[in-house]
């Protein structure tokens, strides 16, 4: 009886644990194993396709960035984050459009800087998850991305000259610089080192003033701001949510805790078997970080409508290439490592035109509106439009065609918005929220 | 076919494959095998399948680099237990292999090939080119990657970087390019 009893718990603890598959769980904590619907005996009858996404694992460590875990670097790169002074007009910061009250986004269909921009401005929470960075991936890693909005002129305007000689010049900035990489660079004569100087290809007078100066000046520029870069990247890589009520359904499964099985409304389990199953979601918004880090056309026309004009990742592929700040560049901490081998294989090609990345779905309640020019108002519209497809683009015969109307009842699409907003995290940290406070 | 299981790979590990498993690997793998048996009885068949399929148009646009001057193989063959396929016009055999044995969903993966005729499976050819590609046929889609292709020294052929971005079928393509001939194989890839 007691025999016949633990057999029964083990073959249930075959249905319930990744393990009892036979299939480790790789470093990211998920596991392979068969997907079958959900039947009258439950969920634990359907683990694979959901244990793929979750529980989440610690974010990718960025072997790019040498400082990417110190936490020196990540309090320095909280100051430089929420630092006004080094735009042109000394007043945007990084958190004028990553606001941390909104997600670290902005709330606006469009980013506003100096001028308007032609993208929605993402949210940053758990941002050290993804593979590519912009949504047309035109950066490899965190650290790669900061030096683009910054010197931006439709952006913060700033330059990487005028950066280093803020940090060369503010105590406390220069401290915590020289105790990670030693001192700056000498940039006190302003002669040799205009403040107004960057590489531009919109702003001749800048890139003039730039190409002027030594190339070993330039050199040294280059480093420290890069230097600079890591730091902030450092400080984003802090930005993790902690477990949302999807993860806690999910450990639910685990251990039949009622309480945890609860996380999830009855709408939201039918919008995540809609997910994993007929609606097929997991194709592109895949493992943990819910997408797959790579590129599809949805069809969603531009905001002020047709044509397109964004050629996202068609471009994106050929300017991470090139990018003079690539994980493969020798200001790249590992120009040897995975993502520099990546980056060598990456394929563009016409089938790229239109291309934009799979966003994550973590947090995606609070990241309203949607799709990269925030095209969609609410969770609502989007899965509207998947369900429809009205209005989308056609697809160009060199494209992927993947997208199908959907066809769902109102009663599915209020499921599925409801499985998505299971899937906000717990905030992070209010230290992180703000400039740190001195101490 | 081995039993879906996902490992994660360093693709700067890429470049030293593994030649036999190691005692470890094969006894997880046993186990694997007794405990997918257990998954396949209550869940059906989670492994990939594999089956050869026939003909297709060629669009491989990844060229294979030149590599050192190929010599013949040795004694002990690397490809005993990789998988076959014979191509279109049966004209020539491939074995292959992946470094992790079950190819992972949405990580970079490692493909080695050898190249044989079809009635000598015993020496494989080093006077052929390869090409590997793959794609999701009903999705009209490539792979996001051009693999790394090069040639070893024993005449094997490498795809490094190779990566299945999404679940669903996946073909690979094998592009054998010897002279004026090009016989295509073309394998089945199932991923979830
Ligand atoms: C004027 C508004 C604005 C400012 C200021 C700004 N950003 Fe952004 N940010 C955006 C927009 C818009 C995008 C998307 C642009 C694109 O994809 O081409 C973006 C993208 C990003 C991304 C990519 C996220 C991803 O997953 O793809 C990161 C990281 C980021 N910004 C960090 C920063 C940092 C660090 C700063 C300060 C140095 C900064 N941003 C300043 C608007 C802004
Ligand atoms: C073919 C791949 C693919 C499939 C399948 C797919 N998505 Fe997406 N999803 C994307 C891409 C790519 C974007 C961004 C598109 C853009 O900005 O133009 C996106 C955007 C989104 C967004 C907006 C997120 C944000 O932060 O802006 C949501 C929400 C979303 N998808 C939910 C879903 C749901 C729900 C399903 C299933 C019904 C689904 N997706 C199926 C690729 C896919």
């Amino acid at each position: 009886m007691i025999r016949a009893a633990a057999i029964v718990a083990v073959a249930i603890g075959a249905w319930l644990h990744p393990r009892s598959f036979g299939v480790a769980p790789n470093e990211r904590g998920w596991s392979q194993a068969p997907y079958r619907a959900p039947n009258e005996r439950g969920w634990s009858q359907a683990p694979y396709r959901i244990r793929q996404h979750s529980p989440r694992p610690a974010p990718p460590a960025d072997p790019t960035n040498r400082v990417a875990d110190d936490p020196r670097a990540a309090k320095l790169g909280q100051r430089l984050f929420f630092e006004k002074r080094w735009s042109k007009n000394g007043e945007i910061s990084c958190a004028t459009c990553h606001e941390p009250e909104r997600a670290f986004a902005d709330a606006k269909p469009l980013g506003e800087g100096l001028a308007k921009l032609e993208r929605h401005t993402p949210s940053l929470l758990d941002v050290a998850y993804n593979r590519w960075f912009f949504w047309d991936g035109r950066a490899d890693t965190l650290w790669s991305q900061a030096l683009g909005p910054f010197e931006n002129d439709a952006e913060m305007g700033g330059t990487r000259v005028g950066a280093v000689a803020l940090v060369a010049s503010d105590a406390t900035l220069r401290a915590e610089y020289t105790a990670l990489f030693g001192a700056p660079p000498d940039v006190g004569d302003a002669a040799r080192f205009p403040r107004d100087a960057k590489p531009s290809e919109s702003n001749a007078a800048a890139n003039a003033l730039w190409l002027a100066m030594h190339a070993d000046d330039r050199e040294a520029i280059d480093r420290a701001a890069s230097n600079l870069a890591k730091c902030v990247a450092a400080y984003e890589r802090r930005l993790v949510t902690g477990p949302s009520p999807f993860d806690r359904f999910v450990q639910g499964l685990d251990d039949g805790d009622p309480a945890k099985l609860g996380a999830l409304s009855p709408s939201a389990q039918r919008g995540l078997e809609l997910f994993v199953g007929k609606a097929n979601c997991r194709l592109c918004h895949s493992g943990p970080n819910f997408s797959d880090g790579e590129f599809h056309s949805i069809g969603v026309a531009p905001l002020a409508g047709p044509p397109p004009r964004d050629s996202g990742r068609h471009a994106g592929a050929k300017l991470v290439r090139e990018a003079p700040f690539n994980a493969a560049s020798r200001f790249s901490d590992a120009p040897d490592g995975d993502v520099a081998q990546r980056l060598a294989t990456v394929r563009s090609g016409p089938e790229m035109w239109g291309e934009f990345k799979t966003p994550s779905l973590r947090n995606v309640g609070r990241t309203a509106p949607y799709m990269h020019q925030g095209q969609f108002a609410t969770l609502e519209a989007v899965v509207r439009f998947y369900s429809t497809m009205e209005g989308a683009l056609a697809v160009g015969h060199h494209q992927e065609t993947v997208m199908q109307p959907l066809q769902l009842t109102d009663a599915e699409i209020e499921d599925l918005v409801a499985f998505l907003r299971s899937l906000d995290g717990a905030d992070v940290a209010d230290e992180l929220q703000r400039a740190p406070s001195d101490d | 076919m081995t039993p879906m299981r996902t490992n994660s790979i360093s693709l700067s590990r890429l470049s030293s494959l593994p030649r036999r498993s190691s005692l470890a690997q094969r006894a997880s793998r046993s186990l694997l095998a007794a405990s997918t048996l257990l998954a396949a009885l209550a869940a059906g068949c989670g492994s990939p399948k594999h089956a050869a399929t026939r003909g297709a148009t060629p669009d491989a646009k990844a060229a294979v680099e030149a590599g050192p001057a190929p010599v013949a193989p040795r004694a002990a063959p690397d490809w005993s237990g990789a998988h076959e396929v014979v191509g279109s016009t049966g004209t020539f055999l491939v074995r292959w292999r992946t470094t992790p044995d079950a190819i992972p969903m949405n990580e970079e993966f490692t493909l080695r090939a050898w190249v044989f005729a079809a009635d000598d499976r015993e020496h494989a050819l080093t006077d052929v080119e390869l090409v590997v590609d793959a794609g999701m046929p009903e999705h009209k889609h490539g792979m996001a990657r051009a693999p790394k292709q090069t040639r070893r020294p024993d005449g094997s052929f490498d795809a490094a970087g190779m990566l299945f971005h999404m679940p669903g079928r996946w073909e690979l393509y094998f592009d054998v390019v010897r002279g004026e001939l090009t016989e295509r194989a073309q394998v089945r890839v199932d991923l979830e």
